[in-house]
C-alpha cells in the first residue's frame, strides 16, 4: 500500500514508480532557494496549467521563507481557493485522477490536495431530446459541478442539499443526492440512500447503471425512475418533493419517485398557455393509446370481427391484401420489426444520413414492398401510424414497443376480447406498481377537489395550490418561520 | 415464466380460429323466392381482386323447405360470411306467405347477420333476375342496388325499414310496416314504389309517386322532388308533418305538412299537393285499411281513453284532413 513519507525524494521515487508508463503523469519540483522544497503531482490534460503556474509555482518559487509548517504554506503562500489538508492517501489519489494537484512539502508526509481542475467540457446547450418551444435553453453536461451549479442557480434556497458519495469500486464515480430538506419525503430519501448503498459495481459510467439497481419493478417496461437532461425540470421535480440523483460524467439526471403521469408531461406544458399545453397533453395520452392499440385493433377486426368494418372499406382492404403471401398477423409482426429496425438505424446513423435513411426506408422501401405485394398498403399505413404516434411519448417508448407486440398477440388470439383482456392485464400491472413506495398511478384519482390539478389537465398556475404538489409537505410552503 | 405460461395457455385455449379476410365468402345480397312450395335461395358472393376496389361476384344457389334449411344447405358447400349482407330480396309469393320465418331466422342468427339489413320486395321479375342484372359501375348487382337504395332513402324515394325496425313494426298493432319494392327497368334494378304490410303480409302496393308522398309525410328525407298532377315538379326542402288527433264522434286526424318549396305558385302547388295527399289517405286508410303513418299511435298517445273505447267498439271509420303549407326558402 502506498504511503506518503516526509522524505520528498523517496515519495517522488515511489510516485514515479507508481505512475510508470503513464505519459500524462507529471511530477514538478519547486524550490525557492531558501530551503522551501515542494513536489507537485498532477495529470496533464486534467489540470488548468495557468492555475498551477500562477497560483502554486509562482508563489512558492518567489517566497522568501525557508521551511515552514504546511498550514502556513496554505495560508500565506499558496493562492488556491480550495485546498484539502487532511486528505488520506485514497482521497488524494482520487482527487489527483480527477484533475486536482497533490503537493508534498519536504519534511512533511501530509499531502495537500489543490483544486486545479481544468479538463475540457462542453457548454450547457439545450438537449436534443428535450427541446422546448419557449423556456430555458440550458441543459446538463458531463461536468458534475457545473450540473450542480445549474440546479443551485434555480433554487437559491439554503434548504437545497447536495449529498455526495462515491460509487464504483474502479471508477470511484461521484454521485450526488439533491433534495430540498423538509420538502422531500424523508422515507423516500432514506430508501434512496439505502438502495444506493447496496450497489456493488466496479464502474458507473452513466446514470442508467444506477437506474437498473435502484428502480422498482425492474422487469416492467414502464419507467419508475425519471430521467432528465434539463436543469429546469430537475429543479421543478425537487420543488415537488422529489429527489434528484446527479452522476458525474453524464448529463442524464435521475429523479425519484417517478409515477405514470410524469411520462405524459413535458416542460413545455408549464411554459406555454395552459389551454395549448392541455391540448398537447391530451394528444400525448391519445398517442400512447393509439400506438399500442392500432396494430392490435386492426388485426382483431381483420381476423375476428370483419363485420365491424364498413363494407366498402372491407372490400378495399381485401383487395389490398390479395396476393400478399403472409397471414395478417405475420405481416403485422414483420412490419413492426422492420419499422423498429429503420428507426434504430435512423437513430444510430449521423444526422443528415439518418434522415435520408428514414425517408428512403419509410417511403421508398414501403412503396416498393407494397408494389411487390410483400405487404399490403393498409398494413403499412397502420404500422406507420402506430410508429408515428409512438413518437409523441418518448418517455414510454419501451412500454409502447413491448405493449404493441403484447396486445397484438392478445388480439390475434382472442380478437377484441383478447385486446381488452390484454389492456386489463396491463392496467392491473400498473395498479400493482410502485416507485419508491409511492403507487405508480398516484394522482390519477384526485383525493379532493383541489388536488390533482396537474394530471391529464393542467390547471392555470393561479389555480394550482403549492401545497398539493405531489409529495410536497403541505406545511412546508404554508407555515414555519424557519422556512425560506 | 408464469406470464409466459399463462399466455401460452391462452393461445392453446383459443384454438387460433381466426379467418383471413380475403379467404371469406362475403355475401353482399341474398334473394329468396318460392318455387313450387320450396324456397330457392340465391346468394351474391363478392370476390375482391387485387388492385381493384370494386369486387367481382359470383352467385350460389341452394334450395330448402324453409329459409333456414336453404341457408344451411348453402353453408355446407362453403363457409359463408353473412354479416356484410345489406340487402335481402324476396318475391311477392314469399312475402305473401309471411315474413315471420325470415325474421325469426334473422333474430336467431343475429350474431351472423346484420339486423340493419333491408328487405325489398321484387315486382315484375324474380329476385335472381335482379342479382344477375348488369350494373353500370361494374359492381355486383345486389351490392350496387343496396347502395342505390341508400341514396333513394336519403332522397325520400323509398321507405327505410331495416330488419330490426321491421320486427318491431310488425309486432305493433297501431302502425303498419312499409317495405321498398324494386323492379328491373331496362336491365337495371331500380326502386319501384313500396309494399304496405298488414299483419306481416303485403296488403297492397303503392306507386313510386305515392311512395314519395308517403316518405314526405313520414319525414324521412330532408329534401324531395315531387311531381304534381299538373306536370310541374317542385322541390321541397325541410318537410315536416304534424299529426293532430281528436275525437269528433269518430277518430279525426289533421295532418299538416309544412315545407319550403321552390315555386312561385306556392298556393296552387299546396292545393295540388293536398289533393294528392287526400288521394293517398284514401288509398291507405280506406282501400288498404293500413296505418303506416301511425295515426292511431298518435291517438293512443294523446287521447288514450278515446283510443281504448274506439278499439273495443265496432269500427267507425276515420276522418283524415290534410293541409299543406308551403313557404319560400333557400334552395341553394
Amino acid at each position: 500500500m502506498f504511503r506518503f513519507t516526509d522524505n520528498l525524494n523517496e515519495t517522488v521515487r515511489r510516485m514515479n514508480a507508481l505512475f510508470e508508463n503513464d505519459s500524462t503523469y507529471i511530477c514538478r519540483i519547486a524550490e525557492n532557494g531558501h530551503g522551501l522544497r515542494c513536489a507537485l503531482f498532477f495529470l496533464d490534460g486534467m489540470v488548468e496549467s495557468s492555475s498551477i503556474n500562477d497560483n502554486i509555482l509562482f508563489p512558492i518559487t518567489r517566497s522568501q521563507c525557508g521551511t515552514v509548517p504546511l498550514e502556513e504554506l496554505v495560508h500565506r503562500i499558496l493562492q488556491i481557493d480550495d485546498v484539502k489538508l487532511d486528505a488520506d492517501t485514497d482521497q488524494a489519489f482520487s482527487s489527483m485522477l480527477y484533475g486536482d494537484t497533490i503537493l508534498l512539502m519536504d519534511g512533511d508526509s501530509r499531502p495537500l490536495v489543490l483544486n486545479t481542475k481544468g479538463f475540457s467540457r462542453r457548454s450547457p446547450e439545450e438537449p436534443d431530446n428535450e427541446k422546448v418551444i419557449r423556456g430555458p435553453r440550458e441543459g446538463f453536461i458531463e461536468a458534475f459541478m457545473t450540473n450542480l451549479s445549474l440546479i443551485r442557480r434555480r433554487l437559491r434556497n439554503p434548504h437545497l442539499k447536495f449529498s455526495f458519495q462515491k460509487l464504483g469500486t474502479v471508477t470511484r464515480t461521484t454521485v450526488c443526492l439533491c433534495y430540498i430538506d423538509g420538502l422531500a419525503d424523508q422515507r423516500v430519501l432514506e430508501e434512496v440512500k439505502l438502495r444506493l448503498s447496496k450497489i456493488d459495481l466496479d464502474s458507473i459510467l452513466d446514470s442508467n447503471y444506477l437506474t437498473e439497481f435502484i428502480r422498482d419493478n425492474p422487469r416492467s417496461p414502464f419507467p419508475t425512475v425519471g430521467v432528465t437532461e434539463r436543469p429546469d425540470i430537475a429543479a421543478a421535480k425537487l420543488l415537488e418533493g422529489r429527489i434528484a440523483i446527479v452522476v458525474d460524467g453524464t448529463p442524464a439526471v435521475l429523479t425519484v419517485p417517478h409515477i405514470l403521469q410524469e411520462s405524459f408531461q413535458t416542460n413545455d406544458d408549464y411554459y406555454v398557455s395552459y389551454l395549448y399545453s392541455n391540448a398537447n397533453r391530451f394528444l400525448r395520452i391519445l398517442g400512447f393509446l393509439l400506438t399500442i392499440s392500432i396494430p392490435a385493433v386492426y388485426c382483431a377486426m381483420l381476423l375476428w370481427h370483419q363485420e365491424l368494418i364498413p363494407t366498402r372499406l372491407f372490400f378495399s382492404v381485401c383487395a389490398a391484401r390479395a396476393g400478399v403471401p403472409f397471414p395478417t398477423l405475420v405481416e403485422a409482426v414483420l412490419l413492426l420489426i422492420v419499422f423498429e429496425i429503420l428507426k434504430e438505424s435512423g437513430t444510430r446513423t449521423p444526422g443528415p444520413i439518418g434522415q435520408a435513411l428514414s425517408i428512403v426506408g419509410g417511403l421508398v422501401l414501403g412503396q416498393a414492398a407494397v408494389e411487390a405485394r410483400f405487404v399490403s398498403a393498409p398494413m403499412v399505413i397502420v404500422i406507420a401510424f402506430a410508429g408515428i404516434t409512438g413518437l409523441v411519448v418518448p418517455k414510454l417508448k419501451t412500454a409502447a414497443l413491448l405493449l404493441r407486440f403484447f396486445l397484438l398477440g392478445c388480439a390475434a388470439v382472442l380478437g377484441l376480447y383478447g385486446y381488452l383482456f390484454g389492456l386489463s392485464l396491463v392496467l392491473c400491472w400498473l395498479c400493482a406498481m410502485q416507485s419508491f413506495s409511492i403507487p405508480y398511478l398516484t394522482n390519477l384519482l384526485p383525493s379532493d377537489r383541489t388536488g390533482g390539478r396537474d394530471i391529464a389537465v393542467r390547471f392555470p398556475w393561479y389555480a394550482m395550490k403549492r401545497s398539493h404538489r405531489f409529495l410536497a409537505d403541505p406545511f412546508y410552503y404554508d407555515s414555519g418561520e424557519d422556512k425560506p | 415464466m408464469r406470464w409466459t405460461a399463462a399466455f401460452l395457455s391462452l393461445l392453446l385455449l383459443s384454438g387460433c380460429g381466426w379467418q383471413e379476410a380475403e379467404n371469406l365468402s362475403v355475401v353482399t345480397a341474398a334473394a329468396v323466392e318460392t318455387l313450387d312450395g320450396e324456397i330457392a335461395l340465391m346468394l351474391e358472393i363478392a370476390r375482391p381482386t387485387a388492385d381493384n376496389p370494386i369486387p367481382s361476384s359470383e352467385t350460389l344457389t341452394a334450395h330448402g323447405r324453409t329459409v333456414k334449411e336453404a341457408i344451411e344447405t348453402a353453408s355446407s358447400e362453403r363457409s359463408l360470411y353473412l354479416s356484410h349482407a345489406d340487402l335481402l330480396l324476396i318475391d311477392e309469393a314469399t312475402a305473401q306467405n309471411g315474413l315471420s320465418p325470415l325474421l325469426d331466422y334473422a333474430v336467431e342468427h343475429s350474431d351472423r347477420l346484420r339486423l340493419g339489413t333491408r328487405i325489398c320486395i321484387v315486382r315484375g321479375c324474380t329476385p335472381p333476375d335482379i342479382l344477375n342484372s348488369e350494373t353500370t359501375s361494374g359492381e355486383p348487382a345486389g351490392y350496387a342496388l343496396s347502395r342505390s337504395l341508400d341514396r333513394a332513402i336519403e332522397s325520400g324515394l323509398a321507405p327505410d325499414l331495416p330488419i330490426y325496425q321491421l320486427i318491431e313494426r310488425i309486432a305493433d298493432t297501431d302502425m303498419e310496416a312499409v317495405l321498398p319494392a324494386v323492379t328491373l327497368r331496362e336491365g337495371t334494378a331500380v326502386p319501384d314504389g313500396c309494399a304496405v304490410l298488414r299483419g306481416g303480409v303485403p296488403a297492397g302496393y303503392l306507386s313510386q309517386t305515392e311512395t314519395e308522398l308517403l316518405c314526405l309525410l313520414a319525414g324521412s328525407a330532408e329534401e324531395a322532388s315531387y311531381p304534381l298532377a299538373t306536370g310541374e315538379t317542385i322541390r321541397l326542402s325541410q318537410p315536416s308533418c304534424r299529426i293532430q288527433a281528436s275525437w269528433d264522434s269518430r277518430p279525426t286526424f289533421a295532418l299538416r305538412l309544412t315545407a319550403a318549396a321552390d315555386t312561385d305558385q306556392r298556393t296552387a302547388a299546396a292545393r295540388a299537393l293536398e289533393r294528392d295527399l287526400d288521394a293517398l289517405m284514401t288509398r291507405l286508410y280506406t282501400d288498404l285499411a293500413a296505418d303506416p303513418l301511425g295515426l292511431m299511435r298518435e291517438m293512443r298517445r294523446t287521447q288514450f281513453s278515446r283510443y281504448e273505447a274506439h278499439t273495443q267498439s265496432a269500427p267507425t271509420g276515420w276522418d283524415i284532413r290534410t293541409t299543406v303549407h308551403l313557404t319560400g326558402g333557400d334552395h341553394s
